[in-house]
């Protein structure tokens, strides 16, 4: 007996701007995955658009949404996703490499020389340097989510998103690599969206959305009057307006 | 690092063992198109130089069968033809030989002049002593086989020395024995029973009765076969007929040439399937990766060249191991296969050969591994990402479905055919089906094995259920197995069959247990001595003729009818035994071999006319049996009563050549016997084994291919049984944290492995003995009828070999896999 198609998300339209550090939150189910992994062009909605820096990215071909993507979107997820036969370095350089690689007419060629540089600009950032010839196995889970983050950031795409980026990490990890993110959007500009089920981390965001169902029930604006990137946000304003949608 | 090479080598360096294997089959897949090609080369060259060696220095060989042959006159006429450097006429004539003085009856002997030390431009071989020296009419040299038959077997062999007469018309001439020889480069049967002079003494003495039965020619430079047959037919006309004694060389392996290419065929098949498999393994254990590599901005093209890279990686890995293989495997096949009296046949592959074998077994490897890069591109990113595919369950394809049956359909229409080459068409038509199918018949069978062993193997039902979950997988890695196991029981059925025919071919033919051989013929004298020695219960005599029969010059074995008769021999088609071998004895009449009488039309009752000493004789066919005795063309001979031979060709149909006798007491005795005659005796279980190991030494190449090919597909067997072991470390993990005990997971997973093999091996077994059927059809000829012998030994060898290689090769992963801590398992991605 086949069952009707089940909606993932239903009525959500959303503008980020430039520099925005926004957060998904709600329970497990709610379509804060399934939003994120539209937004970052790895799934076609049934309906809508999604547009980035005025370009409809699912207008696009498949070999140019996938170069579309490998410029202009980085993605971390919850489990580190690095591949394990390549160094820290050579995982950061996948993506200008995958750029080299491509079909002439989207190629934006880079010597070896540019792509270290920029690699070891990226994990210097991240406070990862001298780890660029390890290989994962040989790092811990913070540092390789911190790898999996420089990788997104490499070409410098002008959306970060992140799919629950601490799901796999103890606090102090996940407080490092949230801290790193506040610092980038806050000092760096730049912009970003994550995914999580956990106000303690959507407290770091400066706007907070809040799924049920499928829909955006709730739209939250946290300011952190001047904190510091690596400060521990408050998460109480979060919790409770989470407990007035019972969630 | 630059691109997507560097993550091809990394990925193929970081998976070893799957690398080796996978280039280790890509090689067997290069060794054995080699070194087919090698041995076909090899032999064929061999046999051609042993006919070059055959004609000596003759260019064209001039006939004539019936009358006293080519006249002098004649030959002065080939001589003169453009073109022709030398006409070598061939004189000979029979003659009764017996050491000088002696008042035995003596034996009959073909006496050949010699022309500058050779007959008829054919060297000749001496194995002690000396030719005749040329215009010498006192020397000889004789057959080494006549030394003890001129003695009629009593008293000491001819020496070197010593002086034999030969007696004509005219009464005897003595001449002195100088050397012995052992044919011509013509061959035994060129100059059978031969007493060597030189021409100046047949053209002298020998003169009267004197028969040239040919003239061979040797061509100038830039005379031409057939330029100077047409001449030699405008001068002397249809009477002689002409024959290029360096064409029509054998290609030994010619008759096995179909069986032989599709078996290297299925090599190459199985081979596309094990790199097909290495892929599919590779990109499923990679999934997360694609995503990865997807998410991070790498078209599907790029992935999809990623995937092809290491393909193309590893199977050129497999390159220069497969040519050095296929070299060796080309020696050890042209080794087996050589006659041994032959010089080595060469061994250096040419340059084409070797880039043919390389395009073949790297194509057929890309080929295979492209259609695994394909899905790999094509996979959705999100599914490609998801953590853990648990349950993810696997189904088959609609187009393989659709697919099977079609070629199943067109593999059994392509069977109807006795042509081996829509036979062969047929039977790929056939493994392709049945691997299309196999999504859906091997997990169903794997199914039924398991339960089958549940009682005694608890491992059994969780195993075939993880094998079933992942049907593609488990197809694909049992498509191999199946395809090659096939080919060799298909092929193993063919030589079982082709032993059973051949067993009832020898115990038809030889109606006692030993066979008495002489390398001349020998007096009556000698044969009733030996029957009549302690020892031997009975036998019977055989006497070798070549008769002319309907203008074409035929063997003719002359038996007792009788004696046949008496011992159900021979396989008689048409009509019964009994009738046909008492009407042998009515009248002139021959039994003829089928496979004359299918090449020939003559059926019984058919009327030949027969040269005889009576003049032209016409003989009756009276029945035709599935084999007779071996002409010494390598045909096969007409049979008839011995009396009347004697009666019709006179003193030359005297004497014999073998004897059939069935010993009262020990073999030893019968031995001893003959050999105080200078005779052979052997065992006819001895003929018979010989037989057995004639055809399995022919068919011995192709099952050695079949065999290469099953150890091609073991190769993606333990392939999928590491990632299966991989795949199942976090499962077995969870089990035993909630109480599986470590003895209990490594049974279940060795019992997974055995099931895959067993199933795999199993429907192999079944394909291949439908295979066999049209097979062993397409080889029948109305003179070779194999039937359908089921091979339980290859059956039982393959079963066992396959299914404890595959538990051996999974032990030490599942070791490793079990004695993993339950926590570090558990994090296992």
């Amino acid at each position: 007996m086949s069952r009707p198609p089940r909606e993932a998300i239903r009525d959500v339209s959303l503008t980020v701007k430039a520099g925005d550090f926004v957060a998904i939150m709600g329970p497990s189910g709610c379509g804060k995955s399934t939003l994120l992994h539209i937004l970052g062009g790895l799934e076609p909605p049934d309906q809508g658009t999604v547009e980035i820096q005025g370009i409809d990215v699912y207008a696009l071909e498949d070999e140019e949404r996938s170069a579309f993507r490998r410029d202009h979107i980085g993605v971390v997820f919850q489990f580190f996703n690095l591949l394990p036969t390549l160094t820290a370095a050579e995982n950061v350089a996948l993506p200008l490499r995958l750029r080299n690689e491509a079909p002439a007419r989207l190629r934006q060629k880079l010597s070896r020389q540019a792509i270290g540089d920029r690699v070891d600009a990226v994990m210097n950032q991240l406070n990862l340097h001298g780890l660029q010839g390890h290989g994962p196995e040989e790092i811990s889970g913070g540092e390789q989510q911190r790898v999996a983050l420089a990788r997104a950031l490499a070409a410098a795409p002008s959306l970060l998103l992140a799919d629950e980026p601490t799901g796999n990490l103890d606090w102090t990890s996940g407080h490092e690599v949230m801290a790193l993110l506040t610092r980038l959007c806050r000092q760096e500009h730049q912009t970003a969206v994550l995914v999580t089920h956990d106000a303690r981390v959507a407290a770091y965001a400066d706007r907070v959305l809040i799924m049920r169902d499928g829909e955006v029930v709730d739209d939250v604006a946290l300011a952190h009057g001047g904190q510091a990137p690596d400060a521990i946000p408050d998460p109480a304003l979060l919790v409770a307006r989470l407990a007035k949608l019972n969630l | 690092m630059s691109g997507i090479w560097p993550l091809a080598v990394r990925a193929v360096r970081a998976r070893p063992l799957r690398s080796a294997l996978t280039a280790t089959a890509v090689a067997l897949g290069i060794a054995v198109v080699l070194a087919v090609q090698i041995a076909i080369q090899g032999l064929t060259v061999q046999a051609q130089e042993a006919q070059m060696q055959q004609a000596g220095a003759s260019s064209l060989d001039v006939r004539v069968d019936a009358g006293a042959g080519i006249t002098p006159e004649q030959v002065a006429t080939l001589a003169a033809l453009p073109g022709v450097v030398k006409a070598a006429p061939l004189h000979e004539k029979q003659v009764t030989a017996s050491p000088a003085g002696s008042t035995q009856q003596g034996n009959a002997v073909t006496l050949v002049g010699l022309q500058d030390s050779s007959a008829a431009l054919r060297s000749v071989a001496v194995v002690a002593g000396r030719l005749p020296v040329p215009g010498n009419t006192a020397e000889v040299a004789i057959d080494q086989g006549l030394s003890t038959a001129l003695t009629g077997g009593g008293g000491t062999p001819i020496r070197i020395g010593q002086r034999i007469q030969l007696i004509t018309a005219i009464g005897p001439d003595v001449f002195t024995v100088v050397g012995f020889t052992a044919g011509t480069s013509g061959g035994a049967s060129f100059t059978h029973n031969a007493v060597f002079v030189d021409d100046a003494a047949m053209l002298g003495p020998f003169n009267l009765g004197l028969r040239t039965p040919l003239v061979a020619l040797r061509f100038g430079t830039g005379a031409t076969v057939a330029g100077v047959s047409k001449e030699v037919h405008a001068k002397l006309g249809a009477s002689v007929t002409t024959y290029d004694p360096r064409s029509g060389a054998a290609t030994p392996l010619q008759d096995l040439e179909p069986l032989l290419i599709l078996v290297t065929v299925l090599s190459l098949i199985v081979g596309a399937g094990v790199t097909a498999n290495s892929a599919a393994l590779a990109a499923f254990e990679r999934r997360r990766e694609i995503g990865l590599l997807r998410a991070a901005g790498a078209s599907s093209r790029q992935v999809f060249r990623l995937f092809a890279a290491e393909v193309g990686l590893v199977a050129a890995a497999g390159v220069p191991i497969g040519i050095l293989a296929g070299v060796a495997l080309g020696a050890i096949f042209e080794h087996t296969m050589a006659p041994i009296d032959l010089a080595s046949p060469s061994l250096t592959p040419s340059a084409l050969q070797i880039v043919a074998a390389v395009v073949a077994g790297l194509g057929a490897a890309l080929v295979g591994g492209l259609l695994p890069a394909l899905a790999a591109a094509r996979l959705p990113i999100l599914t490609a990402l998801r953590p853990h595919p648990v349950g993810d369950h696997q189904r088959a394809s609609p187009l393989l479905m659709a697919a099977a049956p079609a070629l199943l359909v067109l593999s059994a229409l392509c069977f109807l055919s006795t042509d081996s080459g829509f036979v062969a068409l047929g039977v790929i038509a056939f493994l392709l089906g049945v691997v299309m199918a196999l999504p859906v018949i091997a997990p169903a069978l794997i199914r039924l094995i398991a339960a089958a062993l549940s009682p005694l193997v608890a491992g059994a039902v969780p195993g075939a259920a993880h094998l079933a979950r992942a049907r593609n997988r488990t197809a694909l890695t049992a498509a191999g197995l199946a395809v090659s196991v096939a080919t060799a029981v298909g092929v193993s059925a063919l030589s079982a069959g082709a032993l059973s025919a051949s067993d009832n071919w020898i115990s038809h033919l030889f109606v006692g247990n030993m066979l008495v051989s002489s390398p001349v013929t020998q007096g009556d004298q000698v044969g009733a001595a030996i029957m009549g020695s302690p020892g031997v219960a009975r036998g019977t005599p055989l006497r070798f003729l070549s008769e002319t029969v309907a203008g074409a010059s035929e063997g003719v074995t002359a038996i007792d009818p009788a004696a046949f008769a008496a011992q159900d021999g021979f396989d008689v088609v048409s009509p019964d035994r009994a009738t046909a071998l008492a009407a042998l004895e009515n009248g002139p009449s021959f039994l003829e071999p089928a496979g004359l009488a299918a090449a020939t039309g003559w059926t019984v009752g058919t009327q030949l006319p027969v040269h005889t000493q009576q003049g032209l004789v016409y003989f009756t066919i009276v029945g035709v049996v599935s084999h007779s005795f071996p002409a010494g063309d390598g045909t096969e001979s007409l049979v008839m009563a011995d009396d009347l031979a004697r009666t019709y060709f006179g003193a030359s149909a005297a004497g014999f050549d073998d004897l059939v006798v069935t010993t009262s007491g020990s073999e030893a005795s019968v031995v001893a016997t003959a050999g105080s005659y200078g005779l052979r005796a052997v065992p006819v279980s001895a003929i018979a084994t010989d037989a057995r190991a004639a055809v399995q030494h022919s068919i011995g190449l192709v099952l050695a291919i079949a065999v290469i090919a099953v150890l091609i597909a073991m190769c993606a067997v333990i392939n999928t049984l590491l990632v299966n072991v991989r795949q199942g470390t976090r499962e077995l993990a969870l089990l035993r944290a909630v109480g599986l005990g470590s003895r209990e997971a490594m049974r279940r997973v060795l019992t997974e492995a055995g099931l895959l093999a067993g199933a795999a091996t199993l429907i192999g077994v079944a394909a291949g003995c439908v295979i066999a059927l049209p097979m062993l059809r397409a080889t029948t000829t109305p003179s070779f009828i194999p039937g359908f012998v089921f091979p339980i030994e290859t059956v039982v060898v393959l079963i066992a070999v396959v299914v404890l290689g595959a538990v051996v090769a999974t032990i030490g992963p599942a070791r490793r896999a079990v004695r993993t801590s339950v926590l570090s398992a558990l994090r296992h991605e």
